[in-house]
């Protein structure tokens, strides 16, 4: 599953059960946001023994792109069957924010930071 | 209406600062993507100024111009993105968006003005009223627990994450209603701290 947007692209490997976000997501509403929730829900709705979330390459999230990733925690949270890994950039000072906040959502979160444990 | 300006919160005006910058979009008919688009470049732009100028001091472990850039560029997206969305104009009127950033030694202060319609003062008002006398840190959360059940495209997230995630102080100013359409003026001011103490702790805490 894929979707690419403006400067952006969000990629699900069904084999490595990752869900890759790349690029920048300055999202605007409506059709775009949709489609994006409708693939997070999706994803979240098969409920693999654990799923990662790839934040590696992401270069920037405005507010409904964080609000993106705080739904996705929220959903894999509530369905009480996987267990979330969180790869993250090193160094960077607003992921380490988003990361904070991701285990306060989902405290049992794993959160890796360029690759290492 | 009240006829004369209100301010919620603890509002400075703009007034010298070590280095300031101001910028004026002016916009008659381009569509309201299209700007929104734009707002990235302008962000990135005020961003790069403020982080230049900033001045680090080579005794804080915690401070470096990349972060101060990403905050900034943050902050500014969003109050531009707030900008756009809610802006309003009288037909055939060209909409003024105005920013402001001044920079001194120990604080940074962001200010985006814009007309906005007078229908949504009043809701406005009360969602400012509300970020400023309740925890940001519990509206914050609700909202994300509110949005990942309610499907809707906006997240209410922009501002919460200043207050939360930035430790930013807010203040809004509202000018007197203008004929003919009655339209508000309102600034919002964003201040970032050197310091801010932590909560509960009394130590001082190293934002960037």
């Amino acid at each position: 599953m894929k979707i690419e947007g403006n400067h952006y692209a969000i990629i699900y490997n069904a084999d490595t059960t990752t869900l890759s976000c790349q690029g920048s997501f300055r999202l605007y509403s409506g059709e775009e946001y949709n489609s994006i929730t409708d693939l997070l829900h999706t994803v979240a709705a098969q409920k693999p023994v654990m799923l990662t979330l790839n934040l590696r390459h992401l270069q920037f999230l405005n507010s409904l792109g964080i609000n993106m990733l705080y739904k996705l925690v929220i959903y894999v949270r509530d369905y009480r069957a996987s267990r979330l890994v969180v790869q993250g950039k090193p160094y960077n000072f607003w992921q380490e924010k988003l990361m904070l906040n991701f285990q306060r959502l989902m405290p049992d979160i794993v959160i890796h930071w360029n690759g290492a444990q | 209406m009240p006829s004369t300006t209100q301010i919620f919160g603890h509002f400075i005006e703009p007034h010298d600062a070590q280095d300031a910058l101001g910028l004026t979009f002016s916009s008659l008919q381009l569509p309201l993507h299209s700007r929104w688009l734009n707002n990235s470049t302008s962000a990135h732009f005020v961003a790069t100024y403020c982080s230049t100028f900033f001045p680090i001091h080579s005794q804080s472990a915690q401070w470096s111009r990349p972060e101060i850039h990403e905050i900034v560029n943050y902050i500014t997206n969003e109050l531009l993105d707030n900008a756009v969305k809610y802006g309003w104009a009288s037909p055939h009127a060209p909409l003024l968006t105005t920013l402001q950033l001044g920079v001194f030694p120990d604080v940074i202060r962001l200010y985006v003005g814009n007309p906005i319609h007078p229908r949504i003062v009043g809701s406005f008002q009360e969602y400012v009223h509300r970020l400023l006398t309740n925890d940001p840190s519990a509206l914050y959360f609700e909202q994300m627990e509110r949005n990942a059940s309610d499907g809707v495209h906006v997240s209410r997230l922009g501002l919460l994450s200043m207050l939360h995630d930035y430790h930013a102080q807010l203040a809004w100013k509202f000018g007197a209603p203008e004929p003919p359409e009655e339209s508000l003026s309102v600034t919002t001011m964003v201040q970032l701290s050197r310091t801010r103490a932590q909560e509960g702790t009394g130590e001082s805490m190293a934002i960037f």
